[in-house]
Order: C-alpha cells, then sequence, then structure tokens
C-alpha cells in the first residue's frame, strides 16, 4: 500500500505525497486510508486502536506551529547576595552534579550568614559583608586569607593547614578533622619485611 | 530485522505494517474473538500497565533531565516545554516532561502487550552500547550504526524479501551525529509507524508522535529513558503472557 503509492511515478506527485505524509498525522492518514477501501480491515495497524485510545496531547504535523512563549529568566533574591560574593571572594572549590548529596559550598554557607545578619537587623548595609565573612572565619572558614592564622613549627595542624589552603576553605563545619599519620617509605618497607618474615 | 519475520507469534487483531503487497493469511475466529476482547479491555483503563509507578519527578531531576542547552540553539518548538533559562542555561520544566513521558511509555507498554515491535534509535557513540544491551534485555530491536536511506522506505529491495517492519520506533537521540534530525524520524512519518522519542532545547518535536522533552546528553539521563523504556516494555510483555496467553 504505501510502498506502492512510493514506487508510482511522477516528482511532482511524489513531492505531494510526502508533503501530505507529514503534514497529516499518521492516524488522520490511516483512517482516510481504512475508510476508502485502500486499507483492508484486517490491514489495520497494530497501534491504531491504542492511538485512538491514547492521543498525543499534540498532534504530530510537521507544519504545527511554534507558540510564542518567552521563555522566563530564573532569578532569586539570593542572587544579589551571591552575585556579591563571587565579585569580591571569586569562586571557591568546584560542586559534583553527580552528588546525590552534596556538601553546602562556601557560598552557599556565607549567603545563610548574611541572611541570618540581615534579618537580625543589628548590623548595618555596608558592613554585612564583612560581618557575614567574619562569622565564616568563626566556623574555620578564611575568605580573606591575610587572615588565616600563621603557621608555627610546632602544631602539625597549622602546617596541614598550610599546605591544603583549598580544603581549609571548603571544609564542613563542626566536623572533626581526621589527622592521617605522616608514613616514610623507609617505614612502610620495613612492615613489609616485618610482615614476611612472619 | 530480516530475520524474526513470523517467529513472533503475530497473534492480534490487526496486522502490522508490511511492506508487501500480499496480507497476512486469516487468523483462526476463535482464538481471535477473546484476544481481541482482552485488547480492547486494555485501553478502557487510563494507566493499565501502571507506568506511572516507574518514575518520580524527583527521579527525573537526579538524572539531570532538565538540564538544557543554552538558549542560542533553542528550537522555538521547544521553548513551550521550558521552564526557564538560568543565565542562559535553559531548564525544562519536568512536570511537562512527567506527563508526556507517561503518555510515551503507556503507548510503548500497549504495543508491546500487542506484540508489537519496537526499534530504539540513537546515533550518538558514547550511548550506542547502551541502547544496544536495553535492547537485548527487553527483547526488542536497536539500529544505533550508520542509517541507510532506504531501511524503512525502501526494505524489500534494501533486505531483499519481504520485511515487517518496526510498529514502534524509540529515538533516545533524535539527532544525528551532526546539526541534522535523524533520517528516520521523517522516514517513519511517511510509513505510518509511530515514534516515541526524548526531544532536547535543540530538537524539533514535530514529526515525533509521543515526544519526551529531556535531556539527552547526560549519561544519566539517557539511562534512566532506557530503563524506563526497558521497564514499560517488559510489563506489557508480562502481562502479554498472562492474559493473552501467547509468547
Amino acid at each position: 500500500m504505501v510502498q506502492e503509492d512510493l514506487e508510482a511515478g511522477g516528482l511532482l506527485r511524489r513531492l505531494r505525497w510526502v508533503w501530505i505524509s507529514l503534514s497529516l498525522s499518521p492516524e488522520y492518514r490511516a483512517t482516510g486510508l481504512l475508510k476508502s477501501g485502500a486499507m483492508k480491515p484486517q490491514d489495520k495497524p497494530l497501534w491504531y486502536n491504542v492511538y485512538e485510545a491514547f492521543p498525543p496531547k499534540y498532534e504530530p504535523c510537521f507544519d504545527r506551529p511554534a507558540p510564542e512563549v518567552k521563555i522566563r529568566k530564573i532569578f532569586y533574591p539570593e542572587d544579589v547576595i551571591r552575585a556579591k560574593f563571587y565579585k569580591r571572594y571569586g569562586s571557591y572549590g568546584t560542586a559534583q552534579l553527580s552528588d546525590q548529596k552534596p556538601r553546602p559550598t562556601v557560598c552557599q554557607l556565607f549567603v545563610k550568614e548574611y541572611e541570618h545578619l540581615q534579618a537580625k537587623g543589628s548590623v548595618p548595609e555596608d558592613q554585612l559583608m564583612q560581618e557575614a565573612a567574619l562569622a565564616l572565619e568563626a566556623q574555620g572558614i578564611y575568605l580573606d586569607r591575610s587572615r588565616a592564622p600563621v603557621k608555627t613549627e610546632s602544631s602539625l595542624e597549622q602546617e596541614d593547614e598550610q599546605q591544603h589552603p583549598e580544603q581549609q576553605l571548603t571544609t564542613i563545619p563542626n566536623i572533626k578533622q581526621v589527622k592521617l599519620e605522616k608514613l616514610s617509605i623507609a617505614e612502610i618497607f620495613k612492615q613489609s619485611q616485618g610482615n614476611e618474615s612472619n | 530485522m530480516g530475520r524474526g519475520l513470523w517467529h513472533r507469534g503475530i497473534v492480534s487483531s490487526s496486522n502490522p505494517v508490511q511492506s508487501a503487497v500480499e496480507p497476512l493469511e486469516k487468523l483462526q475466529e476463535s482464538s481471535s474473538d477473546a484476544i481481541t476482547e482482552q485488547m480492547a479491555k486494555s485501553l478502557k483503563y487510563p494507566d493499565f500497565f501502571k507506568v506511572a509507578e516507574l518514575f518520580t519527578v524527583e527521579d527525573l531531576f537526579n538524572a539531570r533531565v532538565h538540564l538544557g542547552h543554552r538558549e542560542g540553539s533553542l528550537n522555538d518548538h521547544m521553548s513551550q516545554f521550558i521552564f526557564g533559562s538560568r543565565l542562559s542555561h535553559l531548564i525544562f520544566d519536568l512536570d511537562q516532561t512527567a506527563t508526556l513521558l507517561r503518555e510515551a511509555l503507556n503507548f510503548t507498554a500497549h504495543i508491546a502487550f500487542r506484540g508489537g515491535i519496537i526499534l530504539f534509535v540513537g546515533r550518538i557513540p558514547q550511548h550506542q552500547v547502551m541502547i544496544e544491551n536495553t535492547a537485548k534485555e527487553c527483547g526488542e530491536y536497536a539500529h544505533t550504526r550508520y542509517w541507510q536511506g532506504g531501511v524503512l522506505t525502501n526494505s524489500t529491495i534494501q533486505f531483499g524479501s519481504v520485511i515487517r517492519l518496526p510498529d514502534l520506533i524509540i529515538f533516545l537521540h533524535t539527532m544525528n551525529n551532526v546539526i541534522y534530525e535523524h533520517t528516520a524520524i521523517r522516514d517513519a512519518a511517511k510509513m505510518l509507524i509511530p515514534t516515541v522519542g526524548i526531544v532536547d532545547t535543540n530538537c524539533n518535536p514535530n514529526l515525533i508522535t509521543y515526544p519526551v522533552p529531556g535531556n539527552d546528553d547526560s549519561a544519566a539521563s539517557i539511562s534512566l529513558f532506557c530503563n524506563l523504556f526497558k521497564a514499560a516494555i517488559l510489563r506489557g510483555k508480562e502481562k502479554r503472557k498472562e492474559l493473552l496467553g501467547v509468547h
């Protein structure tokens, strides 16, 4: 049926057939073929009844016009605070899109502190940024690196902070830092040799 | 597609699309009546296979289905499915996606219930193997390689024998490797084959019978869609075995 139509001669006839086949939904054409007798009832397509019972929401025609929908821009009130943060301090750390339960970013924590202080009302507008930064420092995140604690030789903790400043800035507050022991290769060798002798 | 011509035990009230001129032989009347009745019954329920239980909007969000391309590459026909743009990155309206996805899954399940041949099509190399495996796992077919022009429209000569064409084509990617639409979309429309397709912000949903607006570039989202379609098909086939007594 359909194959025969395609093989029929005449370029114009074929072009017209293509135009019809694409501008009308398959159900409309199948119904037409069945009614006119070109398609016998036993040749009815498998999907015909299903399509009749569950027609698609939008009729599939190639010349269906695109509705005039203006795309709205997504902005939140916190974006103002975020803009100020990124302008002043740049982008700290990265976020993984695949994380199912991502840890809060530095910017999120900053926004939380800022809004908290704003709601309190005790701090004037122009000092809110500074106060929020100070609040983060209390949690152990130093946005202004010059204010970070100075390195002393006695404390191992401060050495770690210096070597891994990025980790320092993206730590979650109130979680204990697990300190890894510093192993030397010689020690590892000694241990493995000890195991072998056992 | 050339193999598997009649081994699928075609027992249905209507015959599949064929390229040959001769119709199938007439079926036995007694068995077909009960089957016809059962098939008509299944259409009365709005969600006979309970495909709405297969996913939630949160699942779509976690699989990053809502992430579209940028405003510059937006196809005007897709603007109605967009929730908004976040600094020119387009975000899909997942409520609309959920509705259309349920429609698509319901249709797929019904076609599988009636013993229809389903063809998975997708032309992006990263997901080729995933799509082919999905088709294998649900006992259907996949075509993720170079599409020769006459596969649907010139099948008798292409394959050299009478061909039963697919009854449903599921597009995991509607675009080819380059900026063109897949040829099969247009050809399926010509051959009266219904299509289901995942349409991204740069795709044209007009010729697809049941479009599903969503992200088609992340492995997570394609994996979710593959699993959903597979589940719908398997549910349809399970009911087919149970109610119609056919494999």
